[in-house]
């Protein structure tokens, strides 16, 4: 490139409209917009053209000043808000695996004055503290929410695709993975929920009311909002949408979901891309693209898994199916393309997102294996010693000793 | 053509015949063609000013599904992908547009108003970001996020980012919306508040900073370097 040469800028443009695409915003977006229409309702708007004189402004300045000074003590700094966990106030890590014992709940308390009760069994997270609020990703379980309303508070609680706004409230959410069923309970105040089938400002929900919402039921009608008084006969549309889906009656997504659970891979492989693959990536949730990654690698098809895999890395990061999917990844690496180097990447992935997950075992082993592979020595012994350490009995001990010893 | 066609064409004109900055291509921004479909209730921006102005209910909305996509790209553009504070942004701009649309002294300039608040609080948060030190590295952010975009596009996108960071507010500002916005050069001025001719001194020291420190950033470096290079 000559100094003087112009730059082209227009290969570069492209590579950043298509990372931006890829990126899939549009739930952010919308969550914003919502926030946005919320407080717009209660916005003071200034009068046209209106000027403070010199010296209204000069009072302005120093009311501005006295209230900065009255501020500044309460708040000295803009800095994010923390918590802390449990009874012995442990110091709470943001993006860290939060998860209540399975005989008793875990409290979390943030500094804010915001608190979480998690359910027995329950796994969440926080994954962003801002001076205004958090967001807190609810994987599995239960979680009583109560936050303390001031101005600007910014509190977000995610449990699959739905987003739940909060303003200053109380409430209960549950959320289950294997149904892909959200349920809340609002006990005080009003939030917005956000997701698939409750529109572009999402659904207000007040207190006393609650409100339950699946993937299947999203497919096919209008969430159920009730009074809790009517809890009884809405607490089985979540069961009977589910069922639904699972006959196959959803039109497109689950008709290559049940072939897939049924086994015939290539049939439903096949009937992905007949309603057009990348669309039925966008309407899945983020354990159907796992499935559908696996469906596309039995049905022989490496790119399309790879494809599938690395949206649910896009949309999950942080999150188990995000690490499930890196150790898929890792094996269509490995097994399918040869190239041990993004093998060991993806195995390494695995391993830093869950330590302690159930393929832990598995991906320190495949590690080792893709590291020798790909000609590193030297990083595949560190791997094995690791591993030993680890799983001196585990199935991949003897090729640790192996290395080891050479 | 309007007044913005004609200072479009005007400027364009002049700055390939006089221009120094070696980027003698002015593209101009699109018009509102790549925008968020506008609701059938408010067709034209001075008649969503006026609705917005007399606290039309539905007005918001449309004023956000009209530009909401557009404004958030330029700041996310503006702060970088990584960051995840881009959607508080979003809200704060169209807030602070809500507040202020009494001061919008030509309505049929409402997108270019709406980009200026949206380089104001940008700027603001990346001055306070540069107080506060950078979280977390934008390659971390990138490598667990994953994206079935093209890697080398992805690398390269992450190493423009990276490159950004050793930008000052103001040049990284300018940069963005000359070259990556394609906006011209009266364009970035209004939108920066800047006059024409610093907005011109920066977006040509910009692009001499990018120029230097170009090669050090390698993925990057090679989609500007061109076939014959590679």
């Amino acid at each position: 490139m000559k100094p003087d040469q112009p730059l082209d800028w227009e290969p570069f443009r492209k590579d950043v409209a298509d990372v931006e695409r890829a990126a899939d915003w549009d739930e952010g977006v919308r969550g914003a917009r919502a926030r946005f229409l919320l407080t717009a309702k209660g916005l003071p708007l200034r009068p046209k053209g209106t000027r403070p004189t010199i010296v209204w402004a000069a009072v302005a300045v120093a009311a501005s000043i006295a209230l900065g000074i009255v501020s500044w003590k309460r708040h000295p700094t803009e800095a994010p808000v923390s918590f802390d966990t449990g009874i012995e106030h442990a110091t709470g890590r943001v993006g860290a695996i939060l998860s209540a014992p399975t005989s008793e709940s875990l409290p979390v308390h943030f500094s804010d004055g915001a608190s979480l009760s998690m359910e027995a069994a329950t796994r969440a997270r926080v994954t962003e503290t801002t001076s205004h609020g958090a967001t807190v990703v609810l994987e599995e379980g239960s979680l009583s929410v109560a936050v303390v309303h001031r101005e600007a508070t910014r509190w977000r609680v995610t449990a699959g695709p739905f987003t739940v706004l909060v303003t200053g409230t109380a409430f209960d959410v549950r959320w289950s993975t294997a149904e892909e069923a959200l349920v809340l309970d609002l006990r005080e105040g009003s939030v917005t929920v956000l997701g698939p089938s409750l529109g572009p400002d999402g659904r207000r929900v007040h207190a006393g009311e609650s409100l339950r919402v699946s993937l299947a039921q999203a497919q096919n009608e209008a969430p159920r909002l009730s009074d809790t008084a009517g809890e009884a006969t809405t607490a089985p549309v979540v069961r009977e949408e589910t069922a639904r889906a699972g006959e196959g009656n959803a039109v497109g997504r689950s008709s290559w979901k049940q072939l897939a659970l049924e086994g015939r891979y290539a049939d439903a492989l096949g009937a992905a891309e007949s309603e057009g693959f990348d669309a039925a990536s966008r309407r899945a949730s983020s354990s159907e693209l796992l499935l559908l990654g696996d469906t596309a690698r039995f049905a022989g098809s490496p790119k399309r898994a790879e494809q599938a895999l690395l949206m649910v890395r896009a949309r999950s990061a942080g999150k188990h199916e995000a690490a499930m999917a890196a150790f898929t990844l890792g094996r269509i690496a490995y097994d399918e393309r040869r190239r041990y180097a993004d093998a060991a990447r993806w195995f390494q992935s695995y391993l830093a997102e869950e330590p302690g997950g159930g393929l832990a075992r598995e991906a320190a082993g495949r590690l080792i294996e893709a590291e020798k592979a790909a000609g590193d020595i030297a990083a595949a012994r560190q791997s094995a010693s690791a591993y030993l350490r680890q799983y001196p009995a585990g199935p991949h001990a003897a090729l640790a000793r192996g290395l080891l010893n050479r | 053509m309007n007044i913005f066609g004609a200072l479009d064409h005007v400027c364009s004109r002049r700055l390939q015949y006089n221009g120094r900055s070696g980027v003698s291509a002015l593209p101009v921004l699109k018009r509102d063609t790549d925008l968020a479909p506008s609701l059938p209730v408010v067709h034209d921006d001075e008649a969503l000013v006026h609705a917005l102005r007399q606290r039309d209910p539905d007005a918001p909305a449309v004023l956000f599904d009209r530009y909401g996509s557009y404004i958030h790209r330029v700041v996310a553009r503006i702060i970088g992908h990584a960051e995840p504070e881009r959607m508080d942004l979003l809200h704060d701009v169209f807030v602070r547009a809500l507040e202020r649309i009494g001061d919008l002294k030509n309505p049929r300039a409402l997108k270019s108003w709406l980009v200026g608040i949206a380089v104001y609080i940008s700027q603001e948060w990346l001055r306070r970001r540069k107080r506060r030190g950078v979280p977390v590295a934008p390659e971390k952010a990138e490598e667990r996020a994953g994206t079935s975009a093209p890697p080398e596009a992805v690398e390269a996108v992450r190493a423009f980012f990276l490159l950004l960071d050793r930008f000052n507010e103001e040049d990284r500002t300018v940069f963005i919306l000359r070259f990556l916005e394609g906006m011209n050069l009266i364009e970035v001025a209004e939108a920066c508040n800047l006059s024409i001719s610093t907005a011109r001194r920066r977006v040509l020291r910009a692009e001499n900073r990018f120029r230097q420190i170009l090669p050090g950033f390698p993925a990057l470096y090679e989609r500007f370097a061109g076939e014959k290079e590679r």
